[in-house]
């Protein structure tokens, strides 16, 4: 498997980044909205790989190497020596279902030898959750699944994704891998720490939540923003939730917001928010969340790259919490990962909506937030 | 170098276009970089100041909660609940407690607790360390209380003692018991009254049998006299006639006092050696008379390997078997009565005998089997009139087996006949049938004495007579006193060989006179028979007797062998029999 990476950052055109030029078969690439928006960055990459599947969206920051990047458009073209892979994708209709959407996309790929499917989904209608259960109705836990919303910066306006397409609303794609060869790895953490009182989700529905302990959940995100609270949607980020089924011990899932109606005095997350499960709102404390990114690290070369150096790319999905969190310090968790991913792996990934990938300890796919998602591929020749 | 500051400047170098560091842009970067370190600082504190009032609610709404839940469950229970610290200042106080003190005020907090419980009285910390204090399961202790109004009212009560945040903290339980206490009270009252009643009824026994056996013994007595003192022949008939109705009255009284001897636990058994035969042929002769008038064949079967001598209470066994066997008799228009005497079982010592007393009687009906040894029950009330008695028979004979251990049992049929049945545990005697009967023959021997001069001390004139007159024959001199006072001064001016001393007398009794007489000056005071004449057959007199110091009871109406012996026995008679 050889790589090239290239970035968007000028107006100027595309920019070699590292690799050697090479007969790419498939382009992954990810960019702000503003950029991605117009038609040249994509016209021109697929200028430059006419014969390879290009799918990408829109980001809240833009991962390359040991960087983070805002305003640009980053991009990695991979060869692969043996493995097949297949890439399909469709719009979200008007009224159509997440789950039925997931559903459907899985019905479209081949079954056969197929090891791993890798998700890039519309942010902002699509509920994530549902998506993944869809998929995993069809494909089921044998199937590796990885992946993540698109992002739209702070702002939670609109998201684009392309599939040999040009950029748009309401893509959601997927690419299926096939055959031995390819090797993946995966990691996702979070390293928030929870924090105050554990509340009950005593009003939700599906994804929307309404009240926490018989309060508008609205009303306590509002209280602890203080002057933030201008900001929201965005700035609710700073605090994400985590929740759980009541009376367990499991670490439990976190939960980042979309949206928010005053209206209803209800916040729209991007996953399930179910009745009488535990909530309590976490909090950043810098060094951990960079320790949480090494361990995903750590977890994604667990099997698979265990004291190996062959070359292999690192995508990574980190949520737009932990970068409007750690601001300019968010250049720390991705080097963090390069330090444990070593020289030969080469590093893309973006800032997204939603992670999706198998869950450390419950061990099925799910929708993350507020987390470091790796996703580490190579082949074995 | 920071290696923020340091990705920063690499970063710059970066972009610019000639690889130098743009300062401007640096200074810019760094401030924004303080800029969100302000932010960060300001959300945390902001955080933290929230997150704090939050746990501060918590904190007090859980401790609310607990409250009420406490509040709930102590408001629920019916005893009253307060609790008060170490200086005896109320804390808390339920519902229950605040019904049962009738407490009215909203100042319920602070008070003390010496308010519930009268002046002078320990006040509930003081019942704490002298009662329960250091007690690992101590009951509730009764003692009283005072409410708001001044009414004082028993109570029960226990106190324990908790440690909540190193005070200690008292918890009294309180229930009002003025309702059970008022229980209690009625049932003392009434067991009270139930015994007086019970002693009445001994006491109106005791003087009845003594006021019946006074002119029975006369009428008795007197028509002994005139039969041995040749009536005329027309006269023969009436006087056993009389004898008879006589002594047959003296059954009935006799059958009211045994059934209160038994009532009131003091009768006692006797374990003496008897014959069978015997008790056969008393029965024989006390019935087979009436058999023979009724045309009815009375029967006696003594089965096979049944001693002939066995260890038992002859009396009470006479009694149980006349009593059924004079019963049978009595319901049987024609045919028979057996009297079946069969050996159960033999073990070692013990015996046990089968009695079963068959009669072609009248029956009883079934209904009526489970009633009719019930006290003063007879199948109905023209059975009363037709064949008198007074219906306590069988109840007598019921209990007596009772306290030896037996039951009796029937099984009957109307027009048919009736068995009475019992199995009764005997002792084997050691004695022949030879050696009771020397001793029952030389029983039935009258003595004679030789002038030996005795004192009779009887109020009763008829008795004064009946009494001489046999004494008289007997061969023995005499001096009456008309009562007790009488007969103290007589023992001292006299030389008695004995005296017979009469237990209710007026001026003074039997009993004083008794102890006057041992009181006097003198060994022959201390040493003189006296032998008491009772009429009252009650156990109880029979004790007092002893304690009062006489040496021997006879009861009255006399039966003149006992008395002749009883003398006997003091004074050491020639033996001979008097006709």
């Amino acid at each position: 498997m050889k790589t090239k990476q290239l970035i968007w950052e000028s107006p100027d055109g595309w920019d070699h980044f590292e690799g050697e030029d090479i007969n790419a078969q498939l382009v992954l690439f990810f960019g702000s909205t503003d950029i991605l928006a117009e038609s040249d960055p994509y016209e021109k990459l697929k200028e430059k790989y006419p014969n390879a599947t290009l799918v990408g969206c829109t980001t809240a920051g833009e991962i390359i190497g040991d960087e983070v990047y805002d305003d640009s458009i980053v991009a990695t073209a991979i060869e692969f020596e043996k493995t097949q892979f297949q890439a399909v994708s469709l719009l979200m209709e008007e009224n159509m279902e997440s789950y039925s959407a997931g559903k459907k996309l899985s019905k479209q790929l081949e079954k056969e030898g197929l090891k791993f499917v890798f998700i890039i989904s519309d942010g902002q209608k699509v509920n994530g959750t549902d998506l993944v259960n869809g998929m995993r109705s069809v494909l089921g836990d044998e199937v590796i699944l990885t992946g993540g919303l698109a992002g739209d910066g702070g702002r939670f306006e609109k998201t684009l994704v392309s599939c040999n397409t040009a950029p748009e609303e309401d893509r959601v794609a997927i690419i299926g891998f096939y055959g031995d060869a390819i090797q993946v790895g995966h990691g996702s953490m979070g390293g928030w720490d929870p924090f105050g009182p554990s509340r009950k989700i005593t009003k939700s529905s599906s994804n929307i939540l309404y009240e926490l302990d018989g309060k508008p959940a609205l009303q306590l995100y509002k209280e602890y923003l203080g002057e933030k609270a201008e900001e929201l949607p965005g700035s609710a980020l700073l605090f994400p939730l985590m929740i759980k089924p009541e009376d367990q011990n499991e670490s439990g899932l976190v939960r980042t917001i979309l949206s928010v109606d005053e209206e209803t005095q209800s916040m729209t997350f991007a996953g399930d928010v179910p009745e009488a499960y535990e909530a309590q709102l976490m909090m950043a404390n810098f060094d951990h969340l960079v320790d949480g990114a090494s361990q995903a690290a750590e977890y994604a070369r667990f099997e698979s790259f265990q004291d190996t150096d062959d070359p292999s790319l690192a995508i990574l999905i980190s949520c737009v919490g932990r970068k409007m969190v750690l601001g300019q310090r968010i250049g720390d968790e991705v080097e963090s990962v390069k330090d444990i991913m070593g020289e030969n792996t080469r590093q893309i990934g973006f800032y997204s909506y939603g992670e999706i990938s198998p869950h450390v300890e419950v061990g099925h796919c799910q929708l993350h937030n507020q987390t470091m998602t790796i996703t580490l591929i190579k082949e074995n020749v | 170098m920071h290696k923020l500051l340091e990705r920063q400047i690499k970063k710059l170098k970066r972009k610019s276009a000639d690889g130098s560091l743009p300062v401007e842009k640096l200074l810019e970067v760094i401030s924004q970089t303080y800029e969100e370190s302000d932010e960060e600082r300001r959300k945390n504190e902001r955080s933290m100041k929230l997150m704090s009032e939050e746990v501060m609610a918590l904190n007090k709404q859980i401790q609310e909660e607990s409250e009420t839940y406490v509040s709930t469950i102590t408001g629920s229970v019916i005893d009253g609940i307060i609790t008060f610290c170490h200086k005896g200042l109320v804390q808390s106080i339920n519902e229950s407690a605040e019904h049962i003190f009738k407490i009215t005020s909203d100042e319920k907090q602070g008070s003390s607790i010496n308010e519930f419980t009268t002046d002078g009285e320990p006040s509930f910390l003081e019942i704490f360390d002298s009662h329960f204090d250091g007690q690992s399961d101590p009951s509730p202790m009764e003692t009283f209380a005072q409410d708001q109004e001044g009414r004082i009212f028993p109570i029960d009560l226990s106190i324990s003692k908790i440690e909540t945040s190193g005070e200690a903290v008292y918890i009294a339980i309180v229930r009002d018991i003025s309702t059970r206490k008022e229980f209690q009270r009625a049932l003392i009252t009434a067991k009270e009254e139930a015994e007086r009643m019970a002693t009445a009824k001994t006491n109106f026994l005791s003087n009845m049998s003594h006021e019946i056996r006074t002119p029975m013994n006369a009428v008795i007595g007197l028509t002994n006299i005139l039969l041995q003192e040749e009536p005329r022949q027309d006269q023969i008939d009436s006087l056993k006639a009389l004898k008879f109705s006589g002594e047959n009255l003296l059954v009935l009284i006799n059958d009211i006092l045994d059934y209160n001897k038994i009532e009131s636990g003091k009768l006692e058994f006797e374990k003496i050696d008897f014959g069978l035969k015997d008790i056969v042929q008393s029965i024989n002769k006390g019935l087979g008379v009436k058999a023979e008038k009724k045309k009815i064949k009375l029967d006696f079967v003594l089965g096979q390997g049944v001693p002939r001598v066995i260890m038992g209470d002859p009396t009470r066994l006479t009694q149980i078997l006349n009593n059924l066997v004079g019963n049978a008799i009595k319901f049987t228009e024609k045919g028979s009565v057996t009297l079946d005497i069969q050996l159960e079982e033999k073990v070692n010592d013990d015996l046990w005998l089968n009695f079963r007393v068959i009669d072609t009687g009248i029956g009883i009906p079934e209904d009526k089997l489970d009633h009719i040894f019930e006290s003063f029950t007879q199948t109905n009330s023209t059975i009363t009139r037709k064949y008198g008695g007074t219906g306590l028979g069988l109840a007598i004979t019921k209990r007596l087996l009772e306290l030896q251990g037996s039951e009796i049992k029937v099984s009957s049929k109307e027009d048919v006949g009736s068995t009475f049945y019992f199995t009764l545990k005997v002792g084997v005697s050691k004695k022949k049938v030879k050696d009771l009967h020397n001793l029952a023959e030389e029983e039935g021997l009258l003595r004679t004495f030789n002038g030996e001069k005795i004192l009779l001390v009887e109020d009763n004139k008829v008795n004064q007579i009946v009494a001489s007159r046999f004494l008289k024959k007997w061969g023995l001199s005499m001096d009456i006193a008309d009562n007790g006072k009488i007969a103290t001064e007589l023992v001292q001016e006299n030389e008695y060989m004995l005296v017979l001393m009469d237990l209710q007398m007026p001026e003074m009794d039997g009993y004083t006179a008794t102890k006057v007489i041992r009181q006097m000056d003198g060994e022959k005071f201390e040493k003189l028979p006296i032998i008491a004449l009772t009429a009252s057959a009650l156990a109880l007199t029979r004790i007092k007797v002893k304690e009062t110091g006489m040496d021997g009871h006879v009861s009255k109406p006399f039966k003149p062998v006992e008395l002749n012996h009883k003398i006997a026995k003091f004074l050491h008679g020639d033996r001979r029999t008097v006709e």
